[in-house]
């Protein structure tokens, strides 16, 4: 792992909590909307938030993609969950509102987690003989070359 | 005024729910949020029809689980088999890598699946509450994705792995809750 990983699952993180944020607070201010009347779905589109929010996500998409060509699934996953934490420590220190203990149990339990799987290997490194098939040959060789880690 | 943290709940969905939304963003512009912030703010389904909102409730739940357990999988073999994006843009270009990954047969039946799972919870948010929706089928996604990884991907779940995706489960659920 080096640090351009560690920006990619960053970016994972961020992307998807802030496109969440963004879309679901732009969705409110234009209210329902559906396929059958066409020019709504152009209004919402157009608001910034709506707008923001879909390029967030595809952010989020690539990034999301690009951590899965070089790590597992089982280390991606719990290694991103840190963006439900990030959005209940925006809503505590910059929006001033109440946690309740049970969900900073929440957040302790999710860090933790993530904790857990920091110290471990990203990618699970399969003998060329068992699963070589599921492995382009391109990936085993970085992940085994030596300048491929820091 | 509703809190930031009550809309949060809201958002704290399955966590391939962003990927969902991403896919669904592009297959049918918008129609789910739209949905999705209309139908929270009804009270889920009266008490004459308890029984059958529940079993719905919870067909739903497990379908999104289901469907975003299999996109997350598709997803994951469709990048392996791509390979290291950083390494692989480096030797043939970005627009190259893209190409690859469009085309991978995996990649699009994981959209598909992830798709499917956008419109299960669609569906299961207008049967039942958010308040269950969200953390049952955020935490068990995470587990059938330590399960599936382990069966589908031939990933080394170990104890450690194991642990982080139950605390993780575990924490989701009471932030969610």
């Amino acid at each position: 792992m080096n640090f351009r990983k560690y920006l990619v699952l960053a970016g994972v993180t961020v992307f998807a909590a802030a496109g969440d944020s963004m879309l679901s607070h732009g969705m409110k201010q234009t209210g329902n909307i559906s396929l059958n009347h066409l020019p709504s779905v152009i209004f919402a589109i157009l608001n910034p938030w709506v707008a923001g929010g879909i390029l967030l996500l595809l952010a989020f998409f690539a990034t999301y993609m690009t951590a899965l060509s070089w790590a597992d699934l089982t280390y991606v996953l719990p290694a991103t969950s840190l963006g439900y934490v990030l959005l209940a420590l925006v809503a505590r220190f910059l929006l001033h509102e109440h946690v309740s203990p049970l969900r900073w149990l929440g957040i302790a339990l999710i860090t933790g987690g993530v904790g857990f799987i920091a110290g471990g290997p990203e990618l699970t490194k399969h003998e060329p003989h068992e699963h070589g098939a599921v492995q382009a040959p391109e990936s085993v060789g970085a992940a085994l070359s030596p300048g491929a880690e820091p | 005024m509703r809190s930031f943290l009550s809309r949060l709940r809201r958002f704290i969905i399955p966590r391939s729910f962003p990927t969902a939304c991403a896919v669904g963003c592009i297959l049918s512009p918008l129609r789910g949020y739209g949905a999705v912030s209309n139908v929270s703010q009804h009270s889920p389904g009266s008490s004459s029809s308890l029984h059958a909102s529940v079993l719905y409730t919870w067909s739903a739940i497990l379908a999104i689980v289901f469907a975003s357990v299999v996109g997350d999988v598709l997803l994951a073999r469709a990048m392996k088999q791509v390979g290291d994006v950083g390494a692989l843009r480096r030797r043939v270009g970005l627009v190259a890598v893209i190409g690859r990954t469009l085309s991978n047969p995996n990649f699009l039946l994981g959209v598909m699946a992830m798709a499917v799972a956008f419109f299960s919870l669609l569906f299961a948010l207008s049967w039942g509450d958010v308040s269950l929706v969200a953390p049952a089928a955020a935490s068990l996604t995470f587990i059938g994705n330590a399960v599936a990884a382990k069966i589908f991907l031939h990933e080394r779940v170990d104890r450690r792995r194991w642990i982080a995706a139950s605390l993780v489960a575990a924490g989701v659920a009471l932030l969610a809750g």
